[in-house]
């Protein structure tokens, strides 16, 4: 296949606004990912007087301690990012294999994964990272792993569900009469049609998991000062949102440019049948 | 005070009131060569003026009255028992405590003791048998007379072990199996060893007096200017009690109390009128008011402080040359600007400020990142690691705790900044962690000694730290009754304090109030925010 | 169908069983002593361990499982460590308030604030999911979508936040905090619910709705010439319900946590604050009383709407019996 008719193919998966989506959701991540980097100024100095408005230098003046805000703004994506995709990952390598198990097993196995994962889905996703977070405390593992129980169980029945529409499919029996192992027609077989609808659940998911744990910082309960982290940021200056706006703007906007991209790059993939959702329950 | 003004007579009647129960100088000269008297400190009034900045001009020309209501925000849950030995040290407690209950002494707004309950005490000759006399006339809210048996109840309730009192270690120098009832409004109470400060500890949080044999506290049955009238776990209702032994006060028909969790819900509750005032403030929330009309703000230069405190008996804060590094390494100046807006008392490293047995002629250790850097290595430290633990629990902790990680890297010192969850830090952190912060309200210099400096104190183990040259002092200190002498050895005490001890006091609180313009009747407080927690004196101002 | 029915009440059995277990893990087996939180920096050892008998953490474990959950079961969480005379375990005679009559209050509270979102929630998403999908591509159409997705971007701290600025600030006709249950004061929480769950509630609403526009039937009924409104109220409203359904469905998760965000933006005295407060009071039995009541109305919640789904889409109801 020549390069051309890749970038045809791959442009053609999104429509218009699908891309604009698309960009604006990888913009926010870019500057999530490159910001640390680049910050004009050490994002834990003190430079002026806590809530000094905007002056050359600081563009968008200084926090509730006499921080630089455009450094902490650069600074503090990076680590919800970090803990929302590792989280991500965690759950989903569990969720997707658990899910194809369910799926090609049948029988007992499918059952009790089926009804474990339901039972866990019972719990609202704040509520139980909550518990998790009141209980272990707050450090980057924990939130991974309160990140990762909310994600397997949800995980785990969307695959099982697609997965189980293709397990009675001719091309499966076949390789079932070869004499394939499990593995192999858990990941070889069945995966493959159950990838479409896991790659779109990971779309929202991900971007979901940013927004929890911002939610959780604000709350308190997620990562801890002095860290930059953009949920901490709106929670710590948010009480000068008359005086010194341009302290929380950042982290504002760019969470909403997130999700708003995120959700119009979903609706422009052509081929998605789910639409706009930003929950993860 | 400037006495010209109705409002400053209604403030000399309670100095009046208050004055007459306590010893005039006729009786300290009466008794002089006796120890411990109370007031013998000879700073019932004078130290006021260093100690206070009057809200002058905007006082001077309102005339309090009577009737109305004012809500209170407080950010800390309102429930809490309504025992007042057993109700934990939190603010919340504290408020209600102080307005449903009386202490035998208080510190008013400058510190200065004062009486309440009692009117005088005196001690024996070797301070061993102390005699208080009581307040006539005062009546408990259901309507009984106050007399010497409710103190004898009290008292030994507090310190009996089956209460799990919060003050019972306050008290270990009382023989209180032997505090005696001698007529209606005299006690006798007897000392393990010669102790002539009785007073002051008698006027911490802790030492509320409630009435002979109660047991519960539902509803609170107590002296104060304020009747318990209802409460859940989000709004308590206080109305006024007609029969407050403060002639005319308080003004308020009621007070409400309500629970605001978040800070910022708080400060626009007051900014829309909702609440009549909140606590607690922080220098943030009270610079996002600075410049709304609607907003009072008042600051109280108190002298609550917020120490770093070091163990002792632990490497590397064991060398005392590392305790010093870490002083110097510390940017006073910073960590009030940003924890208290600029508007703190600067510390020196000892607590105890505007008392007159602090030394006021040490030189202030100022930041000196490369002196530091020279001491820390002289230790040996260069390359150690040290972990600062703080959490979100006391105000101005968290924003101290990250100021001083952050300048202290300067210094050379390799130090991490760890956050503990704030329902965890006082099991796993405080007393645990070897470099963690401590939170002291004002206590006279002696009783913030006997609570943490030496080996029997309640709180010694947290930095254990308490040379036997202190411990000799201290003995002498609580022995003698001559004040002057008296202050000559806790500024001894201090000053060893401030060359080898485990605290980097870098800083008093500044507590701002913020009220609606429609309240009046605030002072300025150098104990705590919120007029020190006294309601009595607020009233609504006349439209 | 009888089958599906016992089936998803012993789901929802299950998960009551599992939430109530995790909660009770959760707050005993994980680090930090609830007799020493509790106590903070006064805690002595004979303090903590009168609160520890109080709280029967000197038993063995299982037993003090099967004690907390067959009281639990008869709605008995134990008494607050912070609130009422005798909290603080000042003796075994005198104990602090019960929990059940502590979060009563709290409980009434926010049922009228969810309810009242929800009923609103449900009235708007369906009003303007209908008519989107109806006039697809139009103006009215694409403010809806634009707004949907203004909203879908703001977390509810934030959009909470601008609304108190705007209508209690700028424009100040709206209490800024609600002490208090009174209209009035419920305006600008339940504004503040359903504009962050109407984002995503409104669109899931117009994607139902023309995914059942786009059936054979429904083409059919236009090609036979059978009015407009008719077709809706015939056709596309009925056979929308169980995709609509799970709409709300999912919205009850989301709700949870709104709910215990706006209610401590605003002061509200529901559970939410309730529940932070507790937390931060370290008043342990508290916490988990709420831990459970929250999962419980989310999974009842779940529940009612499955049975809804169930008992009014006649492809599930023939799904279930099958």
């Amino acid at each position: 296949m020549s390069s051309t008719r890749k970038k045809q193919r791959f442009r053609s998966y999104f429509s218009v606004t699908g891309w604009i989506g698309l960009s604006m959701t990888l913009s926010v991540l870019l500057i999530a990912l490159i910001g640390p980097l680049v910050t004009p100024q050490n994002p834990d100095d003190l430079l002026g007087l806590p809530f000094g408005v905007s002056q050359p230098g600081a563009l968008f003046g200084f926090d509730s301690y006499g921080r630089d805000s455009f450094s902490r703004f650069l600074a503090g994506g990076r680590y919800s990012l970090v803990v929302a995709i590792i989280g991500y990952l965690v759950g989903a390598s569990l969720g997707l294999t658990l899910g194809l198990l369910a799926a090609y097993s049948r029988g007992w196995v499918d059952a009790a994964l089926a009804w474990t994962s339901e039972v866990l889905i019972g719990f609202p996703a704040l509520v139980l990272m909550l518990l998790l977070v009141a209980g272990l405390g707050t450090s980057f593992w924990v939130l991974v792993v309160a990140l990762a129980s909310v994600n397997v169980p949800r995980i785990l029945r969307i695959v099982r569900a697609s997965g189980r529409e293709v397990r009675d499919a001719a091309y499966v029996e076949v390789a079932e009469a070869r004499g394939e192992p499990r593995r192999y027609i858990m990941f070889k077989e069945i995966f493959p049609s159950v990838l479409p609808a896991f790659l779109v659940d990971a779309g929202v998911r991900i971007p979901a998991s940013i927004l929890l744990v911002a939610s959780l910082s604000f709350l308190g309960l997620g990562i801890q000062p002095p860290a930059s982290d953009w949920g901490l940021i709106i929670s710590e200056n948010r009480v000068a949102l008359t005086v010194q706006p341009l302290a929380v703007m950042g982290p504002i906007v760019a969470l909403a440019l997130l999700m708003i991209g995120v959700n119009l790059a979903l609706d422009g993939f052509k081929g998605n049948k789910s639409s706009y959702r930003r929950d993860i329950s | 005070m400037k006495g010209t003004t109705d409002m400053d007579s209604q403030q000399g009647n309670f100095i009046e009131n208050i004055k007459e129960g306590s010893l005039s100088r006729r009786q300290i000269l009466k008794t002089a060569g006796a120890l411990g008297i109370v007031g013998a400190t000879g700073s019932f009034f004078d130290s006021a003026s260093a100690a206070t900045v009057s809200p002058e001009g905007y006082l001077a020309t309102i005339k309090p009255r009577r009737g109305g209501n004012m809500t209170i925000g407080i950010g800390f849950g309102v429930g809490a028992s309504n025992d007042p030995h057993v109700s934990p040290a939190g603010d919340q407690n504290v408020i209600r405590n102080f307005n449903v209950f009386n202490l035998l002494f208080w510190n008013d707004k400058t510190g200065a003791l004062k009486p309440a309950l009692a009117t005088s005490a005196t001690a024996n000759s070797d301070a061993t048998l102390w005699t208080i006399e009581l307040r006539s006339g005062v009546t408990w809210h259901d309507g009984s007379a106050f007399t010497a048996d409710d103190v004898v109840y009290s008292l030994k309730r507090i310190v009996d072990p089956a209460t799990n009192a919060l003050g019972a270690s306050t008290l270990a120098m009382v023989d209180a199996a032997n505090i005696r009832k001698i007529d209606n409004l005299t006690l006798e109470v007897p000392m393990k060893f010669p102790f002539s400060v009785l007073p002051d500890q008698l006027a911490t949080k802790g030492m509320s007096i409630v009435k002979d044999g109660a047991m519960t506290f539902d509803p609170p049955i107590g002296t104060g200017a304020f009747k318990l009238v209802s409460g859940d776990k989000n709004r308590i209702i206080l109305e006024r009690n007609n029969n407050f032994w403060v002639s005319g006060m308080p003004y308020l028909d009621m007070v409400t109390i309500v629970n605001v969790m978040d800070a910022t819900a708080r400060i626009n509750g007051v900014r829309t009128g909702i609440l009549d005032t909140i606590y607690p403030v922080d220098a943030v929330g009270a610079a996002s008011v600075a410049k709304d009309p609607k907003v009072i703000t008042f600051v109280n230069k108190t002298r609550t402080y917020l120490p770093l405190y070091m163990n002792a008996a632990v490497k590397p804060f064991a060398d005392v040359r590392a305790r010093q590094a870490m002083k110097l390494a510390t940017d006073r100046e910073s960590m009030n600007r940003v924890s208290y807006a600029g508007q703190g008392y600067i510390g020196n490293d000892m607590f105890g400020i505007l008392d007159s047995g602090y030394p006021t002629d040490i030189k202030q250790t100022s930041y000196d990142p490369e002196k530091a850097k020279a001491l820390w290595k002289a230790a040996g430290n260069s390359n150690v690691k040290i972990e600062l633990w703080t959490a979100d629990e006391w105000p101005a902790q968290q924003s101290s705790a990250t100021v001083w990680a952050q300048q202290a890297k300067k210094a050379g010192i390799n130090v991490t900044l760890k956050t503990s969850p704030a329902d965890q830090f006082d099991s796993k952190v405080y007393g645990v962690k070897p470099f963690s912060q401590d939170y002291w309200n004002y206590r006279s210099i002696l009783t913030m000694w006997q609570e943490a400096f030496n080996p029997d104190s309640e709180y010694f183990k947290v930095q254990n730290w308490g040379p036997e040259k202190t411990q000799k002092l201290y003995k002498q200190a609580v022995g003698t009754g001559d004040p002057k002498l008296r202050d000559e050895i806790t500024k001894e005490m201090l000053t060893i304090f401030h060359n080898e001890g485990p605290y980097i006091v870098w800083g008093f609180q500044a507590s701002p109030d913020i009220y609606t313009s429609r309240i009046a009747g605030q002072e300025n407080s150098s104990v705590r925010g919120l007029n020190g927690f006294h309601l009595e004196t607020f009233f609504i101002k006349p439209l | 169908m009888g089958r599906y029915l016992l089936r998803r009440s012993a789901l929802a059995i299950a998960s009551l069983f599992a939430l109530t277990t995790l909660v009770f893990v959760g707050v005993n087996f994980l680090p930090g002593d609830p007799a020493t939180a509790v106590l903070g920096k006064s805690a002595t050892p004979e303090k903590v361990a009168s609160i520890q008998k109080a709280l029967g953490l000197n038993k063995p474990i299982w037993e003090m499982y099967t004690n907390w959950i067959t009281h639990a079961l008869q709605l008995d969480f134990g008494h607050s460590l912070t609130y009422g005379t005798g909290a603080y375990g000042y003796s075994d005679a005198v104990q602090g308030t019960a929990v059940s009559e502590l979060i009563g209050g709290s409980l009434k509270n926010t049922a009228i604030l969810a309810s009242v979102s929800m009923i609103l929630l449900i009235i708007v998403s369906l009003s303007l999911g209908v008519y989107s999908a109806m006039h697809r591509g139009s103006i009215a159409d694409s403010g809806v979508q634009f707004f949907g997705l203004f909203f879908l971007g703001l977390p509810e701290f934030v959009l909470g936040a601008l609304i108190i600025i705007a209508f209690a600030f700028y424009w100040p006709i709206l209490p800024a905090i609600s002490l208090d249950v009174t209209p009035k004061n419920l305006v600008l929480p339940v504004l503040t619910l359903v504009l962050v769950m109407m984002g995503s509630t409104v669109r899931l609403v117009r994607v139902g709705v023309i995914e059942v526009l786009k059936t054979n039937y429904v083409v059919t009924a236009r090609l036979r010439g059978i009015p407009e409104r008719r077709i809706i109220m015939r056709y596309v409203i009925p056979n929308a319900i169980a995709p609509v359904m799970q709409v709300f469905a999912i919205a009850t998760g989301l709700f949870v946590g709104g709910v215990v965000v706006v209610e401590y933006l605003f002061g509200y005295p529901g559970i939410g604050t309730g529940f932070v407060s507790a937390a931060s009071g370290r008043d342990y039995p508290v916490v988990q009383a709420y831990a459970v009541v929250l999962g419980c109305t989310y999974i009842v919640a779940n529940f009612a709407v499955d049975l809804i789904a169930l008992l009014t889409n006649p492809k599930m109801r023939a799904k279930a019996t099958s």
